[in-house]
């Protein structure tokens, strides 16, 4: 299964990376939503942790573009923003799960697990 | 203008980040020791080696600021697994840093308060360099004994 981190923290890719290295066969990395689609539509990843505060192309906007060629992607938004309203918007525009940073290994694998089960009932 | 709640929730983000940060690897969580804050006057001199900066706009406008020695970034970046700890990460760091204590405070602020992505200056900061607001907070605090501040110049 692949996996693509988009995030514009160079420490958070590293930290997701690191995190997630045994339970993926390769992963890829995007600093901002343009180069996440582009990166999407060449290696069709299985699963995709979202950042939403990034310049060019904001999180929001590159959940809705990746899934409208790709639906079946599993998608774990991972943000700052800690408010509900946020968390909310990201799950009804087709996110299937929402980590706030700062965030434990521990939490953020249990998420992922949460994300592949959801895909794998899908 | 913000008074002791505004305040409250980013004692609450600092305090969050570095639970986190601890619970991460395995630390004690009472590292981190929070000072009272004060008031920033228009012509002081801030800011350690690198500074986060993150633009609020919304129902709040304003600047938050994380400021802090190298030293702590390199500290951080350690205990994130990082060992290269250059100054492309150091910035880095501080920019996130920045994000998540901005990010976070939207738990009590709500969506309406907006944050841009963090921008990040190196060295002593000349606060006439800046908009601040009349009444701007700084929030001291110390973290395995390495200082920083936290300054907050939000207005509502």
């Amino acid at each position: 299964m692949k996996l693509m981190i988009v995030d514009d923290s160079l420490v958070i890719r590293n930290k997701i990376g690191r995190c997630l290295l045994n339970r993926f066969s390769k992963i890829y990395r995007a600093n901002d939503g343009v180069q996440a689609i582009e990166i999407a539509r060449k290696k069709n990843p299985e699963i995709v942790t979202m950042d939403l505060t990034m310049p060019n192309m904001g999180g929001v906007e590159t959940v809705e573009a990746l899934l409208e060629f790709a639906p079946e992607t599993g998608i774990l938004v991972v943000s700052a923003l800690a408010d509900k309203a946020t968390a909310i918007e990201a799950l009804t525009k087709g996110a299937n799960g929402f980590l706030c940073k700062p965030f434990t290994e521990k939490e953020l694998d249990n998420a992922i697990e949460r994300v592949i089960s959801m895909r794998v009932k899908q | 203008m913000i008074d002791r709640s505004h305040i409250e929730v980013f004692v609450d983000s600092l305090t969050r980040y570095f639970t986190h940060l601890n619970q991460s690897t395995g630390s004690h969580s009472d590292d981190l020791e929070i000072s009272a804050p004060y008031l920033l006057s228009s012509k002081e001199l801030v800011g350690f080696d690198y500074t986060g900066i993150i633009n609020v706009s919304g129902r709040h406008s304003g600047k938050v600021f994380i400021t802090a020695r190298s030293s702590m970034l390199k500290r951080i970046l350690l205990l994130l697994g990082e060992q290269e700890l250059n100054e492309e990460l150091r910035r880095d760091l501080i920019g996130e840093v920045a994000n998540t204590l901005a990010g976070n405070a939207r738990r009590h602020l709500g969506a309406d308060f907006h944050i841009s992505t963090p921008k990040v200056i190196e060295g002593v900061i000349e606060t006439t360099r800046f908009k601040l607001s009349p009444r701007c907070f700084v929030l001291p605090f110390r973290w395995k004994s390495n200082v920083a501040e936290l300054i907050i110049s939000v207005e509502s």
